[in-house]
Protein backbone atom coordinates (compact mmCIF):
# COMPACT_ATOMS: atom_id res chain seq x y z
CA UNK A 1 0.00 0.00 0.00
CA UNK A 2 3.08 2.28 0.34
CA UNK A 3 3.91 5.29 -1.81
CA UNK A 4 7.15 7.19 -2.47
CA UNK A 5 7.33 10.83 -3.56
CA UNK A 6 10.87 12.07 -4.07
CA UNK A 7 12.69 10.91 -0.96
CA UNK A 8 9.52 10.79 1.14
CA UNK A 9 7.77 7.50 1.95
CA UNK A 10 4.15 7.14 2.95
CA UNK A 11 2.44 4.07 4.37
CA UNK A 12 -1.05 5.30 3.43
CA UNK A 13 -2.09 6.63 0.02
CA UNK A 14 -4.58 8.97 1.62
CA UNK A 15 -3.49 12.52 2.45
CA UNK A 16 -5.83 14.32 4.83
CA UNK A 17 -6.24 18.02 5.52
CA UNK A 18 -6.51 19.55 8.98
CA UNK A 19 -8.85 22.46 8.17
CA UNK A 20 -12.53 23.14 8.90
CA UNK A 21 -13.09 20.69 11.79
CA UNK A 22 -15.46 21.79 14.55
CA UNK A 23 -12.78 21.06 17.16
CA UNK A 24 -9.16 19.91 17.25
CA UNK A 25 -10.28 16.81 19.19
CA UNK A 26 -12.65 15.83 16.39
CA UNK A 27 -9.85 16.35 13.88
CA UNK A 28 -7.57 14.05 15.88
CA UNK A 29 -10.18 11.25 15.89
CA UNK A 30 -10.91 11.66 12.19
CA UNK A 31 -7.21 11.53 11.31
CA UNK A 32 -6.83 8.27 13.24
CA UNK A 33 -9.89 6.76 11.52
CA UNK A 34 -8.57 7.73 8.07
CA UNK A 35 -5.39 5.73 8.59
CA UNK A 36 -3.33 8.52 7.01
CA UNK A 37 0.28 9.19 7.93
CA UNK A 38 0.49 12.55 6.18
CA UNK A 39 -1.55 15.64 6.98
CA UNK A 40 -1.68 18.97 5.21
CA UNK A 41 -1.37 22.26 7.06
CA UNK A 42 -1.53 25.91 6.08
CA UNK A 43 0.82 28.73 7.07
CA UNK A 44 -0.71 31.89 8.53
CA UNK A 45 -0.03 34.69 10.96
CA UNK A 46 -0.01 33.46 14.57
CA UNK A 47 -2.99 34.48 16.66
CA UNK A 48 -1.27 36.89 19.04
CA UNK A 49 -4.31 37.07 21.33
CA UNK A 50 -4.62 33.32 21.90
CA UNK A 51 -1.30 31.58 21.22
CA UNK A 52 -2.37 28.34 22.98
CA UNK A 53 -4.93 27.47 20.30
CA UNK A 54 -2.18 26.17 18.06
CA UNK A 55 -2.73 23.23 15.73
CA UNK A 56 0.73 21.90 16.47
CA UNK A 57 -0.37 21.11 20.04
CA UNK A 58 -2.92 18.67 18.61
CA UNK A 59 -0.78 16.81 16.05
CA UNK A 60 1.39 13.85 17.00
CA UNK A 61 4.43 14.52 14.85
CA UNK A 62 5.80 11.04 15.54
CA UNK A 63 2.74 9.67 13.77
CA UNK A 64 2.11 12.20 11.01
CA UNK A 65 4.34 13.70 8.37
CA UNK A 66 3.49 17.31 7.63
CA UNK A 67 2.67 18.49 4.13
CA UNK A 68 2.43 22.29 4.30
CA UNK A 69 0.60 24.10 1.52
CA UNK A 70 0.72 27.53 -0.07
CA UNK A 71 -3.07 27.88 -0.03
CA UNK A 72 -4.35 31.40 -0.51
CA UNK A 73 -1.40 32.49 -2.66
CA UNK A 74 -2.36 34.24 -5.87
CA UNK A 75 1.11 35.11 -7.15
CA UNK A 76 4.35 33.22 -7.76
CA UNK A 77 6.13 35.56 -5.34
CA UNK A 78 3.65 34.90 -2.51
CA UNK A 79 3.69 31.14 -3.06
CA UNK A 80 7.50 31.03 -2.97
CA UNK A 81 7.56 33.20 0.16
CA UNK A 82 5.02 30.99 1.95
CA UNK A 83 6.88 27.83 0.88
CA UNK A 84 10.06 29.18 2.48
CA UNK A 85 8.16 30.02 5.70
CA UNK A 86 6.59 26.55 5.63
CA UNK A 87 10.01 24.92 5.37
CA UNK A 88 11.02 26.69 8.59
CA UNK A 89 7.70 26.19 10.38
CA UNK A 90 7.35 22.49 9.60
CA UNK A 91 11.03 21.52 9.33
CA UNK A 92 10.41 19.86 5.98
CA UNK A 93 11.20 20.68 2.38
CA UNK A 94 8.09 19.00 0.99
CA UNK A 95 5.46 21.49 -0.17
CA UNK A 96 2.00 21.29 -1.68
CA UNK A 97 2.30 24.17 -4.11
CA UNK A 98 -0.84 26.12 -4.89
CA UNK A 99 -0.83 29.23 -7.03
CA UNK A 100 -4.47 30.18 -7.33
CA UNK A 101 -5.75 32.11 -10.32
CA UNK A 102 -9.35 32.89 -9.48
CA UNK A 103 -11.00 33.79 -6.17
CA UNK A 104 -14.41 32.32 -6.89
CA UNK A 105 -13.40 28.94 -8.29
CA UNK A 106 -9.96 28.67 -6.65
CA UNK A 107 -8.78 27.21 -9.94
CA UNK A 108 -5.00 26.97 -10.24
CA UNK A 109 -2.93 29.48 -12.20
CA UNK A 110 -1.09 26.91 -14.28
CA UNK A 111 1.58 29.22 -15.70
CA UNK A 112 2.29 30.61 -12.22
CA UNK A 113 2.43 27.12 -10.72
CA UNK A 114 4.99 25.99 -13.32
CA UNK A 115 7.15 29.06 -12.67
CA UNK A 116 6.96 28.64 -8.88
CA UNK A 117 7.77 24.92 -9.24
CA UNK A 118 10.98 25.80 -11.12
CA UNK A 119 12.07 28.25 -8.43
CA UNK A 120 11.29 25.95 -5.50
CA UNK A 121 12.89 22.87 -7.08
CA UNK A 122 16.07 24.92 -7.56
CA UNK A 123 15.93 25.71 -3.83
CA UNK A 124 15.75 22.01 -2.96
CA UNK A 125 12.04 21.65 -2.30
CA UNK A 126 10.09 18.47 -3.02
CA UNK A 127 7.21 20.05 -4.91
CA UNK A 128 3.75 18.49 -5.11
CA UNK A 129 2.01 20.75 -7.58
CA UNK A 130 -1.74 21.37 -7.39
CA UNK A 131 -2.96 21.66 -10.96
CA UNK A 132 -5.90 21.50 -13.29
CA UNK A 133 -6.94 18.14 -14.77
CA UNK A 134 -4.89 18.97 -17.85
CA UNK A 135 -2.38 16.50 -19.25
CA UNK A 136 -0.21 19.23 -20.80
CA UNK A 137 -0.02 21.20 -17.55
CA UNK A 138 0.97 17.98 -15.78
CA UNK A 139 3.76 17.39 -18.31
CA UNK A 140 5.08 20.93 -17.95
CA UNK A 141 5.08 20.63 -14.15
CA UNK A 142 6.97 17.37 -14.41
CA UNK A 143 9.53 19.03 -16.70
CA UNK A 144 9.83 21.87 -14.17
CA UNK A 145 10.83 19.29 -11.57
CA UNK A 146 7.63 18.55 -9.66
CA UNK A 147 7.98 15.38 -7.58
CA UNK A 148 4.25 14.74 -7.92
CA UNK A 149 1.34 16.33 -9.76
CA UNK A 150 -1.98 16.89 -8.05
CA UNK A 151 -4.80 17.30 -10.55
CA UNK A 152 -8.10 18.44 -9.10
CA UNK A 153 -11.17 16.21 -9.11
CA UNK A 154 -13.39 19.33 -8.89
CA UNK A 155 -13.02 22.84 -7.40
CA UNK A 156 -11.54 22.93 -3.88
CA UNK A 157 -14.10 22.20 -1.17
CA UNK A 158 -16.91 21.69 -3.69
CA UNK A 159 -17.51 17.99 -3.01
CA UNK A 160 -18.54 17.39 -6.61
CA UNK A 161 -16.37 14.30 -7.09
CA UNK A 162 -14.27 13.48 -10.16
CA UNK A 163 -15.84 15.67 -12.83
CA UNK A 164 -13.63 14.46 -15.66
CA UNK A 165 -12.29 10.95 -15.14
CA UNK A 166 -11.14 10.82 -18.78
CA UNK A 167 -8.76 13.73 -18.14
CA UNK A 168 -7.44 12.14 -14.95
CA UNK A 169 -6.82 8.94 -16.91
CA UNK A 170 -4.87 10.82 -19.60
CA UNK A 171 -2.63 12.33 -16.91
CA UNK A 172 -2.14 8.92 -15.30
CA UNK A 173 -1.18 7.33 -18.61
CA UNK A 174 1.53 9.89 -19.32
CA UNK A 175 2.88 10.91 -15.93
CA UNK A 176 6.30 9.67 -14.85
CA UNK A 177 5.84 11.03 -11.31
CA UNK A 178 3.15 10.06 -8.80
CA UNK A 179 -0.31 11.52 -9.43
CA UNK A 180 -2.35 12.55 -6.40
CA UNK A 181 -5.96 13.44 -7.04
CA UNK A 182 -6.54 16.53 -4.94
CA UNK A 183 -9.57 18.67 -4.18
CA UNK A 184 -13.25 18.28 -4.86
CA UNK A 185 -13.75 14.77 -3.48
CA UNK A 186 -17.17 14.50 -1.83
CA UNK A 187 -17.64 10.98 -0.59
CA UNK A 188 -16.09 7.52 -0.43
CA UNK A 189 -17.01 6.41 -3.96
CA UNK A 190 -15.06 9.39 -5.37
CA UNK A 191 -11.94 8.10 -3.63
CA UNK A 192 -12.57 4.56 -4.87
CA UNK A 193 -12.95 5.82 -8.45
CA UNK A 194 -9.72 7.82 -8.25
CA UNK A 195 -7.80 4.73 -7.17
CA UNK A 196 -9.56 2.48 -9.68
CA UNK A 197 -8.38 4.86 -12.40
CA UNK A 198 -4.85 4.29 -11.12
CA UNK A 199 -4.19 7.38 -9.01
CA UNK A 200 -1.20 6.98 -6.71
CA UNK A 201 -2.88 8.91 -3.93
CA UNK A 202 -5.84 11.08 -2.98
CA UNK A 203 -5.78 14.25 -0.90
CA UNK A 204 -8.96 15.44 0.77
CA UNK A 205 -10.13 17.62 3.62
CA UNK A 206 -13.64 19.08 3.43
CA UNK A 207 -15.30 15.75 2.56
CA UNK A 208 -14.27 14.47 5.99
CA UNK A 209 -14.38 17.68 8.00
CA UNK A 210 -17.85 18.69 6.81
CA UNK A 211 -19.48 15.23 6.87
CA UNK A 212 -22.18 14.84 9.55
CA UNK A 213 -19.87 12.36 11.24
CA UNK A 214 -16.28 13.17 10.26
CA UNK A 215 -14.94 10.09 12.05
CA UNK A 216 -17.25 7.70 10.18
CA UNK A 217 -16.50 9.41 6.88
CA UNK A 218 -12.78 9.20 7.56
CA UNK A 219 -13.12 5.44 8.05
CA UNK A 220 -15.19 5.22 4.85
CA UNK A 221 -12.43 7.06 2.97
CA UNK A 222 -9.83 4.65 4.30
CA UNK A 223 -11.84 1.62 3.18
CA UNK A 224 -12.59 3.21 -0.19
CA UNK A 225 -8.90 3.91 -0.77
CA UNK A 226 -8.05 0.29 0.00
CA UNK A 227 -10.90 -1.07 -2.11
CA UNK A 228 -10.15 1.19 -5.06
CA UNK A 229 -6.45 0.46 -5.02
CA UNK A 230 -7.04 -3.30 -4.75
CA UNK A 231 -9.50 -3.16 -7.67
CA UNK A 232 -6.90 -1.28 -9.73
CA UNK A 233 -4.21 -3.83 -8.91
CA UNK A 234 -6.63 -6.70 -9.59
CA UNK A 235 -7.34 -5.30 -13.07
CA UNK A 236 -11.02 -4.91 -13.89
CA UNK A 237 -12.81 -7.01 -16.53
CA UNK A 238 -13.46 -5.27 -19.82
CA UNK A 239 -16.87 -3.66 -20.28
CA UNK A 240 -19.09 -5.41 -22.84
CA UNK A 241 -22.18 -4.25 -24.64
CA UNK A 242 -24.20 -7.46 -24.22
CA UNK A 243 -24.93 -9.95 -21.47
CA UNK A 244 -22.89 -13.09 -20.90
CA UNK A 245 -24.53 -15.60 -18.57
CA UNK A 246 -22.73 -16.29 -15.34
CA UNK A 247 -24.42 -19.68 -14.92
CA UNK A 248 -23.78 -22.56 -17.39
CA UNK A 249 -26.00 -22.42 -20.49
CA UNK A 250 -26.28 -26.23 -20.89
CA UNK A 251 -28.17 -28.97 -18.99
CA UNK A 252 -31.27 -26.88 -18.35
CA UNK A 253 -34.34 -28.87 -17.23
CA UNK A 254 -37.06 -29.18 -19.85
CA UNK B 1 9.81 51.84 19.63
CA UNK B 2 7.13 51.31 16.99
CA UNK B 3 7.13 48.28 14.71
CA UNK B 4 4.65 46.75 12.34
CA UNK B 5 3.68 43.34 13.75
CA UNK B 6 1.52 40.99 11.69
CA UNK B 7 0.18 43.95 9.76
CA UNK B 8 -0.55 46.20 12.75
CA UNK B 9 1.37 49.15 14.17
CA UNK B 10 2.60 48.21 17.62
CA UNK B 11 4.56 49.79 20.45
CA UNK B 12 7.14 47.41 21.92
CA UNK B 13 9.92 47.39 24.48
CA UNK B 14 11.47 44.27 22.92
CA UNK B 15 15.06 44.74 21.79
CA UNK B 16 15.32 41.44 19.91
CA UNK B 17 13.05 39.00 18.10
CA UNK B 18 13.31 36.65 21.10
CA UNK B 19 12.13 39.44 23.45
CA UNK B 20 9.20 40.09 21.14
CA UNK B 21 8.16 36.43 21.23
CA UNK B 22 8.40 36.45 25.04
CA UNK B 23 6.31 39.61 25.15
CA UNK B 24 3.54 37.65 23.38
CA UNK B 25 4.07 34.35 25.26
CA UNK B 26 5.04 32.56 22.04
CA UNK B 27 7.28 29.48 22.11
CA UNK B 28 10.24 30.14 19.78
CA UNK B 29 10.22 26.56 18.47
CA UNK B 30 6.61 26.84 17.27
CA UNK B 31 6.81 29.91 15.07
CA UNK B 32 8.68 31.38 12.14
CA UNK B 33 9.66 35.02 12.10
CA UNK B 34 10.13 37.22 9.08
CA UNK B 35 11.85 40.58 9.52
CA UNK B 36 11.40 42.97 6.62
CA UNK B 37 10.51 39.98 4.40
CA UNK B 38 13.65 37.98 5.28
CA UNK B 39 13.31 34.86 7.43
CA UNK B 40 15.13 35.13 10.75
CA UNK B 41 16.81 31.76 11.47
CA UNK B 42 15.47 30.30 14.72
CA UNK B 43 18.97 29.98 16.18
CA UNK B 44 19.50 33.74 15.84
CA UNK B 45 16.25 34.97 17.46
CA UNK B 46 18.21 36.23 20.48
CA UNK B 47 20.67 38.18 18.33
CA UNK B 48 18.19 39.65 15.86
CA UNK B 49 17.87 43.30 16.90
CA UNK B 50 14.63 45.19 16.34
CA UNK B 51 14.70 48.70 14.96
CA UNK B 52 12.06 51.38 14.82
CA UNK B 53 9.88 50.84 11.75
CA UNK B 54 10.74 47.15 11.28
CA UNK B 55 8.04 45.03 9.73
CA UNK B 56 7.73 41.71 11.54
CA UNK B 57 5.61 38.73 10.60
CA UNK B 58 5.17 35.90 13.09
CA UNK B 59 3.64 32.87 11.42
CA UNK B 60 2.89 29.28 12.28
CA UNK B 61 0.92 26.34 11.00
CA UNK B 62 -2.85 26.22 11.12
CA UNK B 63 -5.44 23.77 9.83
CA UNK B 64 -5.65 23.55 6.05
CA UNK B 65 -6.10 21.23 3.13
Amino acid sequence: MGLSIGRYEFSSRLFVGTGKYETFELMQKALVASGTDCVTVAIRRVNLENPKENLINFLDLKKYKLLPNTAGCFTVEDAVRVARLAREACATDIIKLEVIGDQKTLMPDTAGTIEATRILVREGFTVLAYTNDDVVAAKRLEEAGAAAVMPLAAPIGSGQGILNPANIRLILEQAKVPVIVDAGVGTASDVAIAFELGADGVLLNTAIAKAKSPVKMAKAMKLAAEAGRLAFEAGRMPKQRYATASSPEENHIE
Amino acid sequence: MRIRLNGREKETKAATVLDLLKEHALAPDRVVVEKNKAIVPRTTFGDAQLRNGDSIEIVGMIGGG
